[in-house]
């Protein structure tokens, strides 16, 4: 490769001549043609995760958002009506965390999508 | 019309286009799998089914390619990574806790042996893997000590101290 290096090989250095003779081009013999017929879909289907994605996205921070004033007025009362937790309060707290899930869900498949 | 390897990058980017992949997997293909035979003390098979691992990731993770570094030294990085997973994975020990090869080969540098020129494939098994790496990446392939320091994830004085350790015991070796 290049050779105006710090550590760049010394002309007469015989160790360097015998490390350059030595790393001699490797015909290709076909591993170009093998690695491109292994390459995954890199990005064949990323418009419908894209879409799956921003939908999701979408819907959690609706639900969250039109969640929050109930969910507010739930867990502030919650201390003092702890015995009257009723189903219906249950009710009113399982979208909320559905939305959180969700929200947490494409979090995480957007900080893995590369790995 | 010859492409940069930013251009080629860009176009499998932008494109998707696996022409440009093809083009850089040729450009490169030589110098990994050469790097991978002789970590791999010239195992062929293993190396080359390393380099096409390699080169898969890095279809898979270039868009995590930072243009502020080379290519070469990116790609060579991914490349060794490969090596020291399947070193991991075959239960064998670490990059780090290789230890130097037995002492009979040092020994048998004598007044006897000078006259004997092994050749460098030979020679090169006297070293460490990373020894070897170092002495592979700096002195074969180009790569700066910071280049290959960043490849090889180790730090910069590491690098130096292996190059400088593995140029004087295949001097030794080979008798120059």
């Amino acid at each position: 490769m290049k050779t105006d290096l710090p550590n760049a090989p010394e002309a007469n250095d015989p160790l360097d001549a015998m490390l350059r003779e030595a790393d001699g081009y490797l015909p290709d013999n076909g591993f170009t043609a093998r690695v491109l017929t292994s390459l995954p879909a890199r990005r064949k289907h990323s418009w419908r995760r894209l879409v799956v994605l921003s939908t999701a996205m979408l819907i959690g921070t609706v639900l969250v958002l039109w969640q929050l004033p109930a969910a507010y007025a739930i867990f502030s009362t919650l201390p003092r009506h702890w015995s009257a937790f009723q189903s219906q309060t249950l009710f009113a707290i399982v979208p909320l965390l559905a939305a959180l899930a969700s929200l947490g869900w494409v979090v995480f498949v957007v900080a893995n999508e590369d790995q | 019309m010859s492409f940069t390897d930013a251009d080629l990058i860009a176009r499998v980017l932008l494109r998707e286009d696996q022409n440009a992949f093809g083009e850089l997997v040729r450009r490169y293909q030589s110098p990994v799998r050469g790097f991978l035979m002789k970590m791999t003390n010239g195992d062929t098979h293993l190396a080359d089914d390393l380099a096409q691992e390699a080169f898969v990731k890095v279809w898979k993770k270039l868009g995590s390619f930072r243009s502020e570094g080379k290519f070469s030294t990116w790609l060579f990085g991914i490349a060794h990574n490969e090596w020291r997973m399947s070193v991991r994975g075959r239960k064998e020990v670490a990059l780090e806790d290789l230890p130097d090869p037995p002492a009979e080969v040092e020994q048998t540098d004598d007044a006897a042996a000078s006259h004997l020129r092994l050749d460098l494939a030979e020679a090169m098994k006297v070293l460490t893997a990373a020894e070897r790496a170092a002495i592979v990446l700096c002195c074969q392939n180009g790569l700066s000590h910071e280049e290959a320091a960043q490849a090889l994830d180790c730090p910069l004085g590491t690098v130096k101290t292996n190059v400088l350790r593995g140029r004087e015991k295949l001097r030794r070796r080979l008798t120059i």
